[in-house]
């Protein structure tokens, strides 16, 4: 896939991969923030955990898929991404081994909405079917372009709750006290991603297996 | 009278050009040659096939033709449209021991389409104009545009538009001194004859020089200029002794702050000594209570960081990936998927021509082609193929997440504890007093360190904004001196220029004035004793009785001062004249005769019958018909 250069990702996740890259820059400046509070809170950015700027991208993408649980739109929305995904970052880094397990989920995914291939079926029209959206997902430019705005996108919408972008963001000082606790604490949030892809393997991969 | 160092033309052979074919020859012993031709028969094309052959190089050649005030006029016979053609024409001449032939050859077509106004014929349709310059039968063969340069040399080209003499360009003089308006192009040409060229040359290599200066200076050097950079070099040691203040006072405020850092974490210290020492149960308990508090802390922090730091990690892990490979398995055996190599081999056999079979060899009807393009779209490509086979990405590792939730918890709980124990211990107003202290300088020491932080990012910009303003210094005073080395050659390169203009004044001054000379002689010559004529740098005159004025002379004397001029005009001896008496007097014909062959020692005539009488009988040549192709145009 080679290194992934400037793609889009909705503004929360830039500001989210922003405040990183500068935390970032001020723990290696030796800066510390002025209106902290010392009692109340951890002293370094738990943020400044991430391995790589573009780990909190691909953990946003698979939340994405794994809440909607929808297939990836074809080419010709691209022009609803350009119009609501606003922001952009430019990464220097590969994502190979993440793409590769997000197109099985896909697939899974496809197999869950098409079914397998049937005897009875025309075998020659779901082969065509199936390379098509294989061939789809396994071009760079459409993971780059349609994929990853598109699931990013749907990790930063959420109707009765703040998104999981948006709290991970705030999960750089958590305070410890229970009160003080919200759904922006690590443990919260890593209990809330397990949750999200145990939801997705029981009513797709397991379901599948069982067929 | 004859002069070998002089330009003689032997030969002109025209053929195809405008539909003329013909050739004249010169006998070179002899001074004069006159061809009579009748009206319409191609004298004035073969003096404007002359001009543009010597004034338009190989690569300027095309639509720089001009005929009778037409600007550009055809080449190509329009007799034969739409016909490929190639017309040549060919001038043998001589010039100081050394026999040149120019040769202009020139391929194409005449259209008959109407052009964009729906009015005129397209005309020339020019594929292609070839020069070549032939020494000494072949000893020395030019090409293309240095063929120009060489006519340039033998001083043809700059000539051209004064020893190819015709009505034309007689007219043209006389307008251009009898009109204000027009004189200026008469100003021109005397100044572009009476410079000499070495002088331009070096002053062309003088501006080029100079420019080159400017250019790799990006300025002029002006006094100007230099004041500029001057300024610009103080401004920038302003701005530089402005920042070290700056850096100054901010090395100052973080010594300040370290220096109180220094002395709160020296209170802390002694604080909480006093605590320690003070054997208070209560103080101690507090003591015990916030180690553990902080131990419980960093404890939380710990995990939190682990979770952050694998929290993409629990996207590999955690699940039992072989139930994903056994979809893909199934996928696989149930959709009886193709074998990769399958799409090399349709490609091969679809691609081959014509194409066949590469299994068999036998050759794909249209209907088999369809099949195997079919085919096609059921083989999914390499890349494809090795997804399907591939193993889901995966790591060993377990996190047991939901017994990371409930250690986390149970380490909130225990620090909640704490933390209410801590609230609830009853010290002395004095323990208050000195925790307090503790805690309020703690708080005021993190706040130093930010300070100090702050201070140091703005340290490091005021550090990076001084190098940044003593390297744009150091460039700006590398330049100034630059400057003033160069401003020292640009102004001897002035000095020279204005050397060479000074120079080139005086010759100019001198030329006039002996073109003026020979210019007065000639009308003199001509016309008779109370005629003269005068060359100023902007105006060209006849006098009669020493009265010089526009309006002198009539037809007559103003075309004998029109080729009075171009004779003075010419640096190559011949003159080809066309139709060379026009409108002069019988009276003054003779005389005009007379003094062209006393003057030139090439005279080529193209005359029209009538202009015999008075005129070419004195000088007594042979007289020559010209013929174009089979038909002959005029018989003596």
């Amino acid at each position: 896939m080679g290194t992934l250069g400037i793609i889009k990702i909705p503004l929360e996740l830039q500001n989210l991969i922003e405040r990183i890259s500068d935390e970032r820059e001020d723990e290696l400046n030796e800066y510390r923030p002025s209106d902290f509070d010392l009692d109340k809170y951890n002293e370094t950015s738990l943020l400044l955990q991430f391995n790589r700027l573009v780990d909190p991208v691909v953990i946003a993408m698979f939340i994405g898929l794994f809440k909607t649980q929808s297939l990836p739109p074809r080419e010709e929305n691209e022009i609803e991404i350009d119009s609501e995904v606003k922001g952009e970052y430019e990464f220097n880094v590969d994502i190979e081994k993440y793409k590769e397990l997000f197109n099985n989920y896909l697939l899974c995914l496809w197999i869950k909405r098409n079914g397998y291939p049937n005897k009875d079926d025309n075998i020659y029209v779901y082969r065509e079917k199936l390379y098509n959206f294989l061939n789809q997902i396994n071009n760079d430019d459409y993971f780059k372009k349609i994929i990853i705005p598109f699931y990013t996108k749907k990790s930063c919408r959420e109707e009765t709750k703040r998104s999981f972008v948006s709290r991970l963001e705030d999960s750089g000082y958590v305070g410890f006290k229970k009160e003080e606790l919200s759904m922006a604490s690590p443990e919260f949030l890593a209990k809330e991603l397990i949750n999200l892809q145990n939801k997705f393997w029981e009513n797709v991969i397991m379901e599948l297996s069982l067929e | 009278m004859k002069d070998s160092s002089s330009l003689t033309f032997s030969y002109i052979d025209v053929e195809g050009y405008r539909g003329r074919n013909f050739k004249l020859d010169f006998d070179t012993s002899k001074s004069e040659h006159v061809f009579v031709m009748d009206g319409n028969t191609g004298k004035t094309t073969i003096i404007e096939l002359l001009r543009w052959c010597f004034n338009y190089k190989e690569s300027n050649a095309e639509g720089n033709f001009r005929h009778m005030f037409a600007d550009p006029a055809h080449v190509m016979d329009w007799d034969y449209p739409g016909e490929e053609q190639e017309c040549m024409i060919e001038i043998g001449f001589s010039k100081e021991g050394r026999n040149y032939v120019f040769k202009r050859t020139t391929k194409g077509t005449y259209s008959l389409d109407k052009d964009e106004d729906e009015e005129e014929d397209t005309g020339d349709i020019i594929r292609e104009i070839s020069d070549t310059l032939e020494i000494d039968r072949g000893n020395e063969v030019y090409q293309g545009d240095k063929v120009n340069r060489i006519l340039n040399d033998l001083r043809i080209s700059p000539s051209a538009d004064y020893f190819l003499f015709d009505g034309e360009r007689a007219r043209e003089y006389m307008l251009y001194a009898s009109d204000k308006k027009e004189v200026h192009n008469l100003v021109e040409a005397i100044n572009k004859r009476v410079t000499p060229r070495r002088l331009t040359t070096y002053k062309q290599k003088l501006n080029e020089l100079q420019k080159r200066i400017y250019d790799e200076l990006g300025s002029k050097a002006s006094k100007k200029g230099q004041t500029r950079v001057m300024n610009k070099i103080n401004e920038i040691k302003r701005d530089i002794n402005e920042a070290e203040e700056k850096k100054s006072n901010f090395e100052d405020e973080i010594n300040i702050r370290r220096r109180k850092v220094i002395e709160f974490e020296d209170r802390i210290d002694e604080l909480n000594k006093k605590i320690i020492d003070s054997k208070s149960e209560e103080l101690e308990k507090r003591h015990d209570l916030e180690k553990k508090i902080n131990t419980i802390k960093t404890e939380i922090n710990s995990e939190r960081e682990n979770i952050i730091g694998n929290l993409l990690e629990i996207l590999s892990s955690e699940k039992d990936f072989n139930i994903i490979e056994d979809i893909k398995e199934n996928i696989r055996e149930r959709g009886r998927l193709p074998e990769p190599y399958r799409e090399d081999l349709i490609d091969l056999c679809l691609n081959s021509d014509p194409p066949s079979c590469e299994i068999c060899g036998r050759e794909l009807d249209e209907e088999s082609q369809e099949k195997v393009k079919k085919l096609r779209q059921q083989v999914a490509p390499h890349e494809i193929q090795n997804f399907l086979n591939a193993e889901v990405p995966k790591n060993n590792k377990k996190y047991n997440m939901e017994n990371l939730n409930k250690k986390i918890n149970k380490k909130i709980e225990e620090y909640e504890d704490l933390d209410d124990e801590l609230e609830s211990l009853d010290l002395s107003d004095k323990e208050e007093k000195w925790i307090k202290e503790r805690d309020d300088k703690r708080k005021k020491l993190r706040e130093f360190e930010s300070e100090i932080g702050d201070y140091k990012g703005d340290l490091e910009a005021i550090k990076s904004f001084i190098d940044n303003k003593k390297e744009e210094r150091e460039r700006l005073e590398e330049k100034s001196k630059t400057l003033k080395q160069y401003r020292i050659v640009l102004d001897e390169i002035e000095k020279a220029k204005d050397a060479i203009q000074k120079t080139k004044d005086e010759i100019k001054d001198e030329t006039i004035e002996i073109i003026s000379d020979t210019l007065g002689e000639s009308v003199n010559y001509i016309l008779g004793d109370n005629f003269s004529a005068k060359l100023t740098e902007d105006s060209l005159l006849l006098g009669q009785n020493d009265r010089f004025h526009r309006e002198v002379g009539g037809m007559s004397g103003k075309l004998i001062l029109s080729y009075c001029f171009a004779e003075s005009m010419t640096e190559v001896n011949p003159m080809i004249i066309d139709t060379p008496v026009g409108n002069i007097d019988d009276s003054v014909r003779e005389k005009l005769s007379e003094h062209l062959i006393t003057n030139h020692n090439q005279i080529i005539l193209l005359c029209l019958p009538t202009e015999l009488d008075y005129f070419v009988d004195p000088m007594d040549p042979q007289k020559e018909c010209v013929e174009n192709k089979e038909e002959v145009t005029w018989v003596l």
